[in-house]
Order: C-alpha cells, then sequence, then structure tokens
C-alpha cells in the first residue's frame, strides 16, 4: 500500500494517537541492554527510543500470557467464555516477531476444529507496528529459518529508519485511519532507494555471519532424517540443564499445561507455559515417560519446531531465528550449531560443546 | 461487542452415582452427567478431580449419546490417588471431551474382531465389546482375549458368562501366574495368541495394556502373520489439552489425543520410541 515520510515529531504523534487508541506496549530501546517489552504510555513518549532490532522479550507474554484462568468449576455460569475484545497495540516489533504471530494463529485461530477464545481475544484487534532491522545481533539467524530482517507482512505499519525519520508502509485500513493527521508526507524515490539499501545491508551482514552454520539440505529434511537420534543431539545437550529457559524467552514455543486449583472455596483452572525439556512434561501415572532421557526432551524441542509442526502446518517452522534461545542458554548452547551438525556424522567434525561465545568463530580454534 | 464462544476448558459436572469395586485397586465410577455427552468407542474424555487436576481415560460403558457414564480406574498416580481416597457417592467430579478419533468401525465391519487387553486395559475394550454387540450383526465374529495377574485382577468378572454366551462371540482368559482354584490358561495374554482359529487377514485386532503389554502383543500378531494396519493400539500417553494444542502426546508427527489415541500400528511403526 503507501509508502509515506515520518518525521521524528510525526512519529511521536502518532505514538500519542495510538496509546490514545488503545492499551499500548513497546519495545523500547531507551533502556539498560538489549531492548525491552514494557507498558507505554504518553508521557513516556517523549523518551521512547525505536529498537534497531528485536527486543530480548518475546511478545507470547501479550498474546498468551504465562498463566492465564480459563475456567472456573463446577456450577458456575462461565460454561461458556464471553469474549470481551481488548484494543490494543505492540510498537517496534521486528520481522521475526511477525513471524511468532503466524506461529500462534495457525495453533490457536486457524485450526478449523478449535479455535481457542482465550488467544482469539487476546489477537483480536491487535494493532502492529513494526520496525526493518537496521541492526542485527550476533544471535540472529532468520536468515536460516527463511526469514528476512524486514517485515513483508502481518504489520498495520511499518517503519524503516532512514536520515532524520523513517519511510513508513501503511498495510491496512486500520492503520490507514490511524495515520490520519500525523504530517506524514509523501516518501521520495531516493529515500524508497535508501529502504532497499538498508535492507540489503543487514540481509548480507546476516548471511555473513551465518555462513558456517549452513546447510546443503533444509532442516525439515535435516531433522526428519534424524528423528532415530543423532550424535549432535547427544554432542551439545551435554552442557544441557533442562532449566527450560530456551522455550520461556521463544517467540514460537507454544506448549502448556492445565493446572487446577482451589480458590475460595471454588476451583479454577489456569493455562500455564508448560516446557518440553521439563521431566514431567510427558510423564504418566505410574512414571513411565516415552522422554525419560534429557537428551530425548533436547532433541523432542528441535522436532516439533522443524519436523512435526511444518509437517501440520504446511511447511512453516515453528522457530523464526530469532536467536533469544542462544542468547539465554546458560550451558552455550547455540541452536545453529546443533542444526549444522546433523549435517555430519562424526563428532569430530561437528562444532565445539559448549558453543564458543557468538561474537567467536563457532568452529571454535581448531 | 461480546460474542459467546464455546469453552473447550470448562469441564461439565458428573456427579458420582455409585463406585463398584473391581480389584483391590479398581473401581469403575458410575455419573450422572448435567449434559448429554456422545462418544465412539476408542474416544476419550479428560476426567477432573476438582481442585487436583486432570487425568484422561476411556469410557468403560457402551458408546452413544446418554448422560450416563461409567470409568474404570486404576489406583496409580497423583490424580487417581486423590480419586481413589476422597471421591464419594454423591460427590461433582468434571469431564472434558469426548477427544480423539476413536476406533474406524466402518473399516472393521463385515471382518472378525480380535480384542485383547491386559489388566486395567480391560477398561476401554469394554466400551468397544458394548459397541460390537450393539451392532453385532455387522460383523463376522467377536473374540476376546484377556489377560490379568491373578482371577481377581479382572475388572468386569461378573459379565464374562453373559458375555460368551453373545452370539459369534469367544472369550478367553488367561494369568500370570498359576492360582488355586484356577483351570484356564496360564501365561501372558500373548500366549493366546497361539493358533488363532481366526481368518487372519480378515481379521482387525483392537488392543489396550500397559506399553510393555502391546509391544509384545503386537510383535506376536505380527510374527503370527497379521497386517500391521489390521492392528488398532490403544497408546494412551500424558495427553492434556485434548485439541491437538500442547504437544505432549505425540508420536512422532500424530498427535494422540487428536488422531487417536487408537493408533493404526502401520501408521507409528516407523517413529521411534512407539512403545516409550
Amino acid at each position: 500500500m503507501a509508502l509515506l515520510y515520518l518525521s521524528e515529531e510525526n512519529l511521536k504523534t502518532l505514538l500519542n494517537k495510538v496509546c490514545d487508541w488503545g492499551e499500548t506496549f513497546w519495545v523500547n530501546a531507551n533502556a539498560d541492554g538489549k531492548p525491552k517489552l514494557e507498558k507505554a504510555s504518553k508521557q513516556a513518549v517523549e523518551d521512547y527510543q525505536l529498537p534497531q532490532c528485536r527486543g530480548k522479550d518475546p511478545l507470547k507474554q501479550i498474546i498468551f500470557p504465562p498463566r492465564q484462568r480459563v475456567a472456573e468449576y463446577p456450577n458456575t455460569p462461565q460454561k461458556r467464555f464471553e469474549v470481551q475484545p481488548k484494543k490494543r497495540a505492540i510498537v517496534g516489533l521486528t520481522a521475526c516477531d511477525l513471524s511468532a504471530i503466524r506461529i500462534y494463529d495457525r495453533v490457536y485461530l486457524e485450526d478449523e476444529e478449535f479455535v481457542d477464545p482465550f488467544y482469539k481475544a487476546n489477537r483480536e484487534n491487535l494493532f502492529l507496528i513494526s520496525i526493518d532491522c537496521s541492526e542485527v545481533y550476533k544471535t540472529c539467524f532468520c536468515n536460516l529459518v527463511n526469514g528476512k530482517p524486514y517485515p513483508e507482512k502481518g504489520f498495520d505499519i511499518n517503519l524503516t529508519p532512514v536520515e532524520d525519520g523513517y519511510l513508513m508502509d501503511v498495510a491496512t485500513d486500520p492503520a490507514q485511519e490511524m495515520i490520519k493527521g500525523i504530517g506524514a508526507s509523501d516518501a521520495s524515490d531516493t529515500l524508497k532507494k535508501r529502504r532497499d539499501q538498508i535492507r540489503t545491508k543487514s540481509q548480507n551482514k546476516l548471511e555473513e555471519q551465518n555462513k558456517a552454520f549452513e546447510t546443503s539440505s533444509d532442516y525439515q529434511k535435516l531433522v526428519t532424517k534424524a528423528d532415530g537420534g543423532h550424535k549432535s543431539y547427544e554432542h551439545h545437550a551435554s552442557t544441557c540443564v533442562m532449566c527450560g529457559a530456551c522455550t520461556h524467552v521463544c517467540p514460537g514455543c507454544f506448549c502448556f499445561g492445565l493446572m487446577d486449583n482451589k480458590v475460595d472455596g471454588k476451583y479454577e483452572r489456569m493455562i500455564s507455559w508448560d516446557s518440553c525439556h521439563y521431566s514431567g512434561f510427558s510423564r504418566m501415572a505410574g512414571m513411565g515417560n516415552p522422554r525419560g532421557r534429557a537428551v530425548q526432551r533436547f532433541q523432542h524441542r528441535y522436532n516439533h519446531k522443524f519436523y512435526h509442526y511444518p509437517e501440520r502446518y504446511a511447511g512453516a517452522y515453528s522457530c523464526v531465528g530469532c536467536g533469544r534461545c542462544v542468547d539465554n542458554c546458560m550451558g552455550k548452547i547455540d541452536m545453529r550449531a546443533t542444526l549444522r551438525d546433523l549435517s555430519v556424522e562424526n563428532v569430530s567434525e561437528m562444532y565445539p560443546s559448549p558453543s564458543p561465545a557468538p561474537d567467536k568463530d563457532p568452529r571454535g580454534d581448531k | 461487542m461480546a460474542e459467546e464462544m464455546k469453552n473447550i476448558y470448562y469441564p461439565i459436572e458428573a456427579e458420582v452415582t455409585k463406585i463398584i469395586p473391581e480389584t483391590p485397586t479398581i473401581k469403575t465410577y458410575c455419573f450422572k452427567l448435567s449434559e448429554n455427552l456422545a462418544f465412539k468407542a476408542g474416544q476419550f474424555v479428560q476426567l477432573t478431580v476438582p481442585g487436583v487436576g486432570e487425568s484422561p481415560f476411556t469410557p468403560s460403558s457402551a458408546p452413544g449419546d446418554s448422560d450416563y457414564l461409567e470409568i474404570t480406574i486404576l489406583k496409580t498416580g497423583r490424580v487417581t490417588d486423590s480419586l481413589h481416597e476422597n471421591v464419594k457417592v454423591g460427590d461433582t467430579l468434571g469431564i472434558r471431551g469426548p477427544f480423539g478419533e476413536g476406533y474406524p468401525t466402518e473399516k472393521f465391519k463385515g471382518h472378525n474382531i480380535l480384542v485383547v487387553g491386559g489388566g486395567v486395559g480391560l477398561a476401554p475394550m469394554r466400551a468397544g465389546i458394548y459397541g460390537f454387540f450393539q451392532e453385532i450383526d455387522d460383523y463376522k465374529r467377536v473374540s476376546i482375549k484377556f489377560g490379568a495377574r491373578s482371577p481377581e485382577d479382572f475388572c468386569f468378572k461378573n459379565e464374562f458368562d453373559e458375555w460368551a454366551k453373545k452370539p459369534k462371540t469367544d472369550l478367553t482368559l488367561t494369568i500370570d501366574r498359576p492360582a488355586p482354584g484356577w483351570t484356564g490358561t496360564v501365561g501372558v495374554v500373548t500366549v493366546l495368541l497361539e493358533n488363532l482359529d481366526l481368518d487372519i487377514e480378515d481379521t482387525y485386532v483392537i488392543s489396550c495394556g500397559p506399553e510393555i503389554m502391546l509391544k509384545f502383543v503386537t510383535l506376536k500378531l505380527l510374527e503370527v502373520g497379521f497386517d500391521p494396519y489390521h492392528i488398532y493400539l490403544s497408546m494412551n500417553r500424558r495427553m492434556s489439552c485434548g485439541v491437538g494444542k500442547c504437544h505432549r502426546c505425540n508420536i512422532g508427527p500424530y498427535y494422540l489425543c487428536k488422531d487417536g489415541p487408537d493408533m493404526c500400528y502401520g501408521d507409528i511403526m516407523d517413529y521411534p520410541n512407539v512403545f516409550g
């Protein structure tokens, strides 16, 4: 749709308008370390800074909260759930964040047999303002999982930082409504060319930093072939402590458990994030466990993301290559290395475990 | 504008009307439901013990559309311990479901059915058997093979005589170790699968029991010449959501809660760790 030019002042007007429209969250770069996902407010618009790359937190905490009450029983009128659509906006998302929303949509919204009313309520009327990645982190690898460092769809408004402002892509009707009167002007051809340059630069940077992890066959084929077990899983799981951090920071992990509690004489049921890395995840009464060994659970995560999920959802991975799992792993496990090593058979040819720091050569000193 | 949607996580009320002790560790719970529940043989429900949690069970009463339901339960974990120890007649529990595909009974019709059950695995088999009895004219034969540790470990033993008298039906039992007064077969349930007097190519098998039993039953069935696509195994792994979301009950890309829990062995045989 329309490509427009937005000055810094125009952006502030837009953000104020968004805050007035509904409950707003933003990924704020004006904080220590990586940009933080936080509640937005008009008072803070002046100090707000758009990020240059993804935030450190996954946005799933907004569309799929860590704990959510889904039922109260018995004998309550809450047999049916009243969906109250919420007007909410998130600002400063990247292409990988938008892909992650698609992962959830396929599971909770587009299933022919079952639509999750709680997800639907969180997802509907969600206004999304995304950005191009003008920087990429050392742990970013969206290019290895069919992603790009700039969004092509799934946003209402996308912003590319150019000199003295932004190039704004307005993609939806609600977005057209939102930008009315904020002072945006037509974008020049020079600015459009500038956007292409920024995108190419980030894309090239990603390709360069991830060259060492490239595999000749795609991840779905590799992971499917390794279904019976692979030395790469044994090798890289050796430093895994099954803490579940990777699954909790992963914007594409969506597993949950149902927990029942007694509260004030009533019973309530909560949906709560779970993790396939926990030993109790698939353990049955009588202590039988189809994934009793840690490495089986480690592998299950790869199986789900690159084999079971794509098989169910037309080839789409449930990994967006954001690299948050790499950033947060205390065992220094790099998903890219595990996947790359599925393409070799001998441990001597594999990358080191634990993985070297992301700014070092992943192949180690050898 | 508020929109009404079905809340899949909400359990309907199920009042306990009767508790029948089956064995020292197994009881059958009879429920009056607050609304009708229609289930097919092989489908399962999630039973809620209030405040404790849910566990998946295949009902043991006849399939159909009714507000009456029976579930036969072994005391073996957190939820079932609480159930056995605390739940009394008159208490209200919760039920969600039914979930899963159920048996492809249309495919079974016109053929022999071999039912192989062990231990508390007899419970879901009873729903299947009742289902076959309801439409017995559509089947060539129903051959039932049950195994248990000892004579007192059989559930539904009071019904066995009645089943054996049904037309086109036979029932054979075995116990793991000899016991005083037992004149029948001794040995694990696979001994009943030797020298079957059934046309194997014309027979479909349904089986439920501990995973280790399912494994050896399957190996024996393959050995005596069954087609893997004629074997249906009750693969009741840990299932929670019931609608193929939470991804804990999978075998390969199959979700047992949605595509099973009774899986055609031919469909799952190439995946690792099918039997745990």
